[in-house]
């Protein structure tokens, strides 16, 4: 036997595999980069996934507290399923009941966003004062605080149930006004 | 041997040399266009409103500021999860890329998501000039049922039962009455309730429930209460009790990300079953 070919075609053959294995792993991280890679998730300009609310910014933040501060609250963002208590049906009787035009004349949307933790428990309320444009605007402030206040009561919210746990969920509220009374009360 | 495998090697380099210099040219307006869509069709991989997803789209349009699908797609995370004042600028901005397409959709966004019946029937009405010849079926109905809908949200029944009769007979003249969308029939026959015709309206609720082959709270409830209403209790608790049984199967109107235009709960039918009881109970002892 040649050892000196052995060792020749030896090493050869260990080059050829790891060029074939090094243009391998190039060519699907090239894939990769085509793809994917080169559009890296730009942090700066989305630290947040669009819903977040910040707790500093928000009211009603700071005697409120989600019960998981690893895992962002559940979307829970329609009409349907249970996280009105008593439905749609029983909120929207409870805040005509309660609400009270002191002859306000503003039109417009208060946009609410806030989180219902898994006691139930209302907080990190974003509020959002819109012209019919969908532009901010400053609605009359007796107005919105009545709003505001009817709409966080704690006896309106169920917390997100699966299996026999509860979450904290993600929720908000859409008021159409027209002259100071509610035309619609979304989603 | 081992030359054969000194050519391999030499191959292998050459290709790899002429491959990296291949990618390195600048790609031309079309190639862009063609990366575009492509990487529009990987973003859903991500969820939608996550900063993945976001800074993909960005990179999108960065290839192709004028991929209106991918301007679109920014908008649906603020439209879904309540946040009006950044989803209309975003969806203007959609809009302005390609009218003919996003007019008619944003105004059924407006009429579904902000019951802003105004803007809807404004984008509708657009969307009849954008495309002339053409009826427009934003989330697959035509711009007529919307703005059947639309007219009914404003208490306007008139407008609303003509443009619910312009649907419905187009539809009837090119496939038949049976492929209209059977909540036609519903909002018809609630305008037509409100505007104090009852004939036409259970007319309207009866096709509701023959085209839901007797499975809509809907239909089976409004009947029951325009029964009511004309002294029939009997066959106004019978329907009623169908309404019931339906809506608790899940049977009634509703959509899956805001409150359905007039939906009914179960309190209203548990209202309308007092009333019953009610009256009823008034009549044994009259």
């Amino acid at each position: 036997m040649n050892w000196n070919n052995f060792i020749k075609i030896t090493i050869i053959t260990f080059w050829v595999l790891l060029m074939v294995l090094g243009g391998l792993i190039g060519y699907i991280n090239y894939i990769h980069y085509e793809r994917l890679g080169k559009y890296p998730t730009n942090t700066a300009k989305y630290p947040h996934d669009v819903g977040y609310i910040n707790p500093k910014t928000a009211a009603f933040s700071k005697q409120f507290a989600l019960c998981d501060t690893v895992s962002k609250p559940k979307g829970y963002y329609h009409s349907e399923r249970n996280i009105f208590n008593g439905g749609k049906y029983q909120f929207r009787k409870t805040i005509s009941e309660k609400y009270k035009n002191n002859g306000y004349t503003d039109s417009g949307f208060l946009n609410l966003r806030f989180h219902v933790n898994c006691n139930g428990d209302v907080g990190n309320v974003e509020i959002n004062e819109l012209n019919s444009d969908y532009k901010q605007i400053d609605l009359n402030d007796e107005l919105v605080d009545q709003l505001v206040n009817l709409s966080i009561a704690k006896e309106n919210w169920t917390p997100k149930e699966i299996g026999g746990k509860t979450y904290d969920s993600y929720m908000y509220l859409i008021f159409k006004i027209e002259n100071g009374e509610i035309l619609e009360i979304l989603p | 041997m081992v030359k054969y495998l000194k050519y391999c090697l030499s191959l292998l380099f050459l290709t790899l040399i002429l491959s990296c210099e291949n990618k390195i040219e600048p790609l031309s307006t079309e190639e862009k266009i063609a990366l575009s869509k492509e990487i529009y069709s990987t973003s859903g991989r991500f969820g939608q409103g996550t900063a993945q997803q976001l800074s993909i789209l960005d990179s999108v349009l960065a290839l192709d500021p004028s991929n209106c699908k991918a301007i679109r797609a920014r908008t649906i995370a603020y439209l879904k999860r309540g946040l009006m004042k950044e989803w209309k600028p975003l969806f203007d901005q959609a809009v302005e890329c390609d009218p003919k397409e996003w007019v008619p959709w944003r105004g059924y966004l407006y009429l579904q998501f902000y019951r802003d019946y105004e803007k809807a029937i404004a984008d509708f009405d657009a969307s009849d000039t954008l495309t002339p010849n053409f009826t427009d079926a934003p989330q697959g109905h035509s711009v007529d049922y919307w703005r059947g809908i639309a007219y009914l949200g404003l208490k306007d029944y008139e407008n609303s039962i003509t443009y619910f009769d312009r649907y419905i007979n187009e539809i009837t003249e090119e496939n038949g009455e049976d492929w209209a969308e059977p909540t036609a029939f519903l909002y018809r026959g609630i305008a037509q309730y409100e505007n104090k015709n009852s004939e036409a309206a259970l007319k309207d609720f009866d096709k509701m429930i023959l085209y839901n082959k007797n499975k809509t709270a809907d239909g089976s409830y409004y009947k029951a209460l325009i029964l009511f209403e004309e002294n029939k209790y009997e066959e106004a608790k019978k329907e009623l009790d169908l309404a019931i049984e339906n809506f608790n199967l899940g049977y009634y109107n509703k959509h899956d990300y805001t409150e359905s235009l007039m939906q009914i709960y179960i309190q209203d039918l548990n209202n309308l079953e007092a009333a019953i009881y009610a009256q009823s109970q008034k009549n044994i002892q009259l």
